[in-house]
């Protein structure tokens, strides 16, 4: 069953390169007709992925969130469902190229981590299905709420971080007047600045639930509200970031390139806690490395 | 003063300080978080670790200069919270203080007026007021959500009652672990602590109850490297399960399992007075040859030799070599190696349970193997605190998110130019003190239903002006 997975999570990935390809030619070529082919592609590498990691699920009796490359593959889910939200609400093929790159990216370097550790961890590879279980510190269903909200969050910074580049591109080539075939493919300052903001209202609160999730999870699992370990230090870090992005916004009424920064810098923060932090600090997020 | 107290300037200082002191006790291990990972470092780094002391870092979130940030902090988001109460208060109650009057104090506007009022009660607006600027213009103010003028203050609350928790706990908190071994009972105390710390406020305040490990029992039973476990504790004599979702709360305090182990009963007989028996808890758990085995070492009591133990919990013999088959304890097999004070090696040799050894002039029988459970017993009096400010932290975010306050205004005034001479002109404005981008589409949606209604002549929804006339409406 688990090659099944693996299966649709190659499909997945074929897709999504397939989708960002199709979108690079009609940006070049500037024909929308081949936006709705680069859609379809990206609908069905979601598809692929969801097979992916349900089937996932199944094999072991819970959510893929408990090896860094479950969590990411899901991670790339989350965003992928977002960025599919999006699209069908605003069309919109520019970002479409900009964010398929990432998830591209994201998955391929998900698949090219080594075999063990794609693979089920040795733990439950020993146990027969029926008792195949999450090690009691994860059965609970704060965590389960904790992961979803901070995916979902990430999700939402990861698409404003994107349309924050594509507005500081946009502002560089309106400032230095350098119009490149940039300048018309990518909507207007107003309305990325708009898009950024939205992002950040999604990705905020969202972000708020999933570190107060985390700490009533860990209020069981471990005895305390908060370790103080880096992972949740630099959550706090980033959820101030984030915290000040919205009040220069909301109450000093700040738009434009200061505001956008204030996302980029946000999303650099949110890279480094995942990325970073697991890989510089021993914490107690890892809990089964899978090998 | 106060404006210095609320100012941004001074939260952004406090918040880089507070940064750079998150960042310092992420990177240098914490004595009271991590005491052997803090041990460790302390000896690769004795120079350094010399100057973290002096400084306080090697304590960090428990530094009396990290409190008082956090206490700066807190006064400077109290003084924000005081200042944003006031501007709600203001926006709130403005419509009030403005001068406008109740509706039917001046003449009607008629079908304008009827219209622009019932697509307003169809979006959830309340008219508040009217003015009479002018000979025959009419403006009223509707609003909607006036209650979300109230999520930033509240969600600013909660964060000031999670601050006030973090300190409150601090001073009064209480941690300790505690060893103990199958059949073993303590009466909690100070002394009984292998690591201990207690807030400067909690002063001794120690409930002194009886607990004793029954049983330790591995989950799920069945499989060979266990994932956790389960543990049978007597407190004051009564029977309690404990599990790692299911902490226990005993007067007031809160009793979590944290590790547990192998431990080895021995018996030595020197030769002279009573055999003397003892349990050690083995420490360490490591791989060696492929096996994760229990290992610790020990100076057998009333004599000057050291035991160094290594327990297999399981053993089993593969191609002639000795091997644990999986972590719990069925067929436990000790290897001892017993060395002199100059580190000699007087022994090494493999025993059963029941099996005894004789070396040194010692008789050293390992009678049996169990398990040790290291419990961390909590107090934390700020807990509740922080707990109710995550409470009011999210009923600030559902009004900051869901309850968006707005107040619209409508102008309406009789029609100029050619195309308008009988009509009316009715213009819509609107305000909100937060997601100013979400105002457009609500102004665009108001004036397009105003644009849908019969009687409209013509209408600039970008501009908001909608024109009525005679010729197609319903009234002159």
């Amino acid at each position: 069953m688990l090659i099944l997975s693996e299966r649709f999570l190659q499909l997945a990935s074929v897709s999504l390169w397939a989708s960002l390809a199709v979108y690079v030619a009609r940006f070049k070529a500037g024909t929308p007709r081949l936006a709705y082919f680069g859609g379809l592609l990206a609908k069905a590498g979601w598809v692929a992925l969801s097979v992916s990691l349900l089937v996932r699920s199944l094999v072991q009796g819970h959510l893929p969130i408990t090896t860094f490359f479950e969590s990411l593959t899901t991670l790339v889910w989350v965003a992928l469902t977002i960025y599919l939200y999006l699209d069908w609400k605003w069309r919109w093929p520019v970002l479409s190229a900009f964010f398929l790159l990432l998830a591209s990216g994201g998955l391929a370097y998900a698949l090219f981590l080594p075999q063990e550790v794609r693979a089920l961890p040795p733990v439950l590879q020993v146990v027969p299905p029926v008792i195949r279980a999450l090690p009691p510190k994860l059965q609970s269903g704060w965590l389960l709420l904790h992961v979803t909200f901070n995916f979902f969050s990430y999700g939402a910074f990861t698409l404003s971080f994107l349309i924050g580049i594509q507005y500081l591109w946009q502002d560089y080539q309106l400032k230095h007047k350098k119009f490149t075939i940039w300048y018309d493919r990518l909507p207007s300052l107003d309305r990325l600045d708009f898009l950024n903001a939205r992002m950040i209202n999604w990705g905020f609160p969202l972000l708020t639930l999933g570190i107060i999730t985390g700490s009533i999870w860990a209020r069981y699992a471990w005895g305390t509200y908060w370790d103080w370990n880096a992972k949740e230090s630099w959550s706090l870090f980033t959820w101030l970031i984030f915290a000040f992005a919205l009040y220069f916004r909301d109450i000093r009424k700040w738009r434009g390139r200061k505001a956008v920064l204030f996302t980029v810098i946000g999303f650099l923060a949110v890279l480094f806690n995942y990325f970073g932090i697991n890989f510089l600090f021993r914490h107690p997020h890892f809990f089964i490395r899978g090998s | 003063m106060f404006s210095f107290l609320k100012s941004v300037k001074l939260a952004i200082v406090l918040i880089a300080l507070l940064t750079a002191l998150i960042v310092a006790g992420m990177v240098i291990p914490q004595a009271n978080l991590k005491p052997a990972l803090y041990a460790q470092w302390w000896a690769s780094h004795p120079g350094v670790a010399v100057v973290v002391q002096r400084l306080g870092l090697d304590h960090t979130f428990t530094s009396w200069w990290f409190l008082a940030v956090v206490g700066l902090f807190f006064v400077n988001t109290l003084a924000c919270t005081v200042d944003q109460a006031v501007n709600a208060w203001r926006l709130a109650w403005s419509s009030r203080s403005g001068g406008l009057q109740p509706a039917g104090a001046g003449t009607s506007a008629g079908y304008p007026e009827e219209i622009a009022t019932s697509v307003l009660h169809g979006r959830r607006y309340v008219v508040r007021g009217w003015d009479y600027p002018a000979e025959g213009t009419w403006v009223f103010l509707a609003e909607k959500n006036r209650a979300g003028y109230w999520g930033s203050v509240i969600f600013h609350a909660g964060l000031l009652l999670i601050i006030l928790g973090v300190v409150y706990g601090s001073l009064g908190r209480f941690e300790g672990v505690m060893l103990l071994t199958e059949g073993e009972r303590r009466v909690e105390g100070h002394g009984e602590y292998i690591h201990l710390e207690e807030g400067p406020a909690f002063a001794e305040a120690h409930p002194g109850f009886e607990v004793g490990l029954e049983r330790v029992r591995h989950f799920p039973p069945t499989q060979k490297t266990p994932a956790g476990m389960t543990s049978g504790l007597t407190l004051d004599g009564k029977p309690f399960q404990l599990g790692q979702q299911a902490p226990l709360v005993y007067r007031g305090f809160r009793i979590y399992q944290d590790r547990f182990g192998d431990a080895v009963s021995l018996e030595s007989d020197p030769g002279r007075g009573a055999p003397l028996q003892f349990t050690a808890g083995l420490l360490d758990q490591i791989t060696t040859d492929g096996s994760k085995v229990s290992r610790g070492s020990l100076v057998i009591p009333g004599t000057a030799v050291r035991a160094r133990l290594t327990l297999y919990a399981d053993a089993a013999l593969k191609d002639g070599k000795l091997f644990a088959s999986s972590l719990v304890l069925k067929r436990p097999l000790l290897r001892v190696i017993l060395e002199g004070s100059t580190g000699a090696r007087l022994f090494q040799g493999d025993v059963k349970a029941g099996q005894g050894i004789h070396a040194a002039g010692l008789k050293l029988t390992f009678t049996g193997a169990s398990y040790w459970l290291a419990l961390r017993i909590r107090r934390d009096p700020g807990q509740d605190m922080i707990f109710a400010g995550f409470g009011v932290v999210l009923l600030g975010l559902i009004l900051l998110y869901f309850l968006i306050p707005r107040k619209i205004w409508v102008e309406i005034k009789p029609g100029s130019g050619p195309d308008c001479r009988d009509g009316w002109q009715v213009s819509v404005r609107g305000s909100a003190p937060r997601h100013s981008d979400l105002l457009e589409a609500e102004l665009e949606e108001i004036r397009r239903k105003l644009a849908e209604t019969p009687g409209v002549y013509s209408a600039d929804v970008a501009k908001g002006e909608l024109r009525f006339a005679a010729r197609g409406g319903h009234w002159t």
